[in-house]
């Protein structure tokens, strides 16, 4: 009887000894609440410094603090020593999306700022453009200062943007009203950027649909939506265009088959007319002999996409090889010119 | 000599400090010039053939060439020992 007792009492000792611990349990909860809600709102929307070029030197939050500097070589390659954490930046050299490899997508073709090269070739031929350069991955003709490419497509004068930034500042120096942030946010932003006002106006003219969408909602006393983060093709206002392949082919061969019918790949095409160091260039007329007179069949390699078979004529000068995918033998993957003598 | 660039440009490759196919195209060069009788080496310059960075279909790429320029390396430092 006493033991029950002694419980009875210990129980009615603990019962406010938990009240106690929800309520600072819930207290704690609420203010984890209210923190992580300024943290997400911290990065909810962010105002790019861009240069004349489109390429992003700061990105502000939205407590004007500067939260990202970069700098950049004359080929794009980031030099800033401290890397953001996070990729929440799609804009980078040019305004062209960065990737987690630190690739950039220039609309047409992905660039690589540390080697100064795009990973394709450009899609408009060295003919057409008539410059007479014949490397169709290098970046603006090789020369930066003069040229840039944003597009992926076609180099341009680096001084033409350069030019309208110049007389988009002169022009006015106050945004106007459809495009004017709440109060509050763009004064921290210039204040945070040391009242640097005329990059701001710059960066305004070229502010997304996403932010503008964000100030009307304000502006209106709607409810906020949590983090919207567009995909950079719709932050580039654009969507990707497709390699096509035959075209480039046809560009660079006048056409995309052999006599006999088999299809030529744009690689195969490209080592035929432009043939690495110490070969010869090969005609689609030859491509088919030496498939038609074949003496052996050098070696079968497995791949993903498909097998192939590398076919090798020895009566021919140089023994020329092609490689044809397996199943058909009617596409022609890549060739290996005989060597000049 | 030919053997000391042709080191430096493989080594470059698997170091990825240059994957270009400029590059690759050296080796494939400089490889001829040496004529080594090899069957490693016939199948690198038959996969040279296929690179492109970043690959594509039926097309190699470079963690593909880096595998066999690796093995290629060794028989070059045979020969040269």
């Amino acid at each position: 009887m006493k033991t029950k007792m002694k419980d009875l009492m210990k129980n009615k000792n603990m019962q406010p000894n938990k009240i106690w611990l929800i309520t600072v349990q819930l207290i704690v909860l609420s203010l984890f609440l209210v923190l992580s809600q300024f943290t997400l709102a911290k990065d909810r929307v962010q105002y790019h410094v861009q240069n004349f070029d489109g390429s992003t030197l700061k990105v502000i939050n939205e407590q004007g603090v500067v939260s990202q500097s970069y700098q950049y070589a004359p080929f794009g390659q980031q030099l800033q020593y401290k890397k953001p954490r996070n990729l929440k930046n799609p804009n980078a050299f040019v305004g062209g999306v960065q990737d987690a490899d630190d690739l950039v997508y220039l609309k047409q073709r992905h660039y690589n700022p540390v080697l100064g090269r795009f990973y394709q070739p450009d899609p408009v031929t060295f003919i057409m453009k008539g410059h007479g350069q014949t490397n169709r991955y290098q970046y603006g003709w090789n020369d930066s200062y003069s040229f840039n490419d944003p597009s992926g497509q076609a180099a341009q004068l680096a001084f033409v943007p350069l030019v309208l930034w110049i007389a988009d500042n002169l022009r006015s120096d106050t945004p106007n009203a459809n495009n004017l942030p709440p109060s509050g946010i763009g004064d921290a932003a210039i204040a945070g950027y040391g009242g640097a006002s005329f990059l701001f106006s710059a960066r305004l003219a070229s502010m997304s649909t996403a932010e503008l969408s964000y100030y009307n909602i304000v502006q209106n006393g709607a409810s906020i939506s949590p983090v919207v983060w567009l995909t950079p093709s719709a932050l580039q206002g654009t969507s990707p265009i497709l390699w096509d392949g035959a075209y480039a082919t046809r560009q660079i061969l006048g056409t995309t088959t052999t006599p006999a019918g088999r299809s030529i790949n744009f690689h195969a095409a490209e080592r035929m007319v432009f043939p690495p160091k110490g070969r010869i260039p090969m005609s689609p007329k030859e491509i088919d002999a030496v498939l038609d007179g074949a003496t052996n069949i050098r070696k079968m390699t497995y791949n993903i996409y498909g097998d192939t078979l590398t076919i090798q004529n020895k009566n021919m000068l140089g023994s020329p090889q092609v490689i044809v995918d397996a199943q058909t033998g009617n596409r022609i993957i890549t060739v290996i010119n005989p060597r000049a003598k | 000599m030919k053997l000391t660039i042709l080191n430096d440009r493989i080594q470059n490759f698997i170091d990825k400090k240059d994957i270009s196919i400029k590059n690759a195209q050296e080796i494939d060069f400089l490889l001829s010039k040496l004529s080594i009788d090899n069957e490693v080496i016939d199948d690198l310059i038959l996969m040279i053939a296929l690179y492109v960075p970043g690959g594509g279909d039926f097309l190699l790429d470079e963690d593909q060439i880096i595998m066999q320029l690796s093995k290629a390396k060794e028989i070059l430092k045979n020969l040269s020992n």
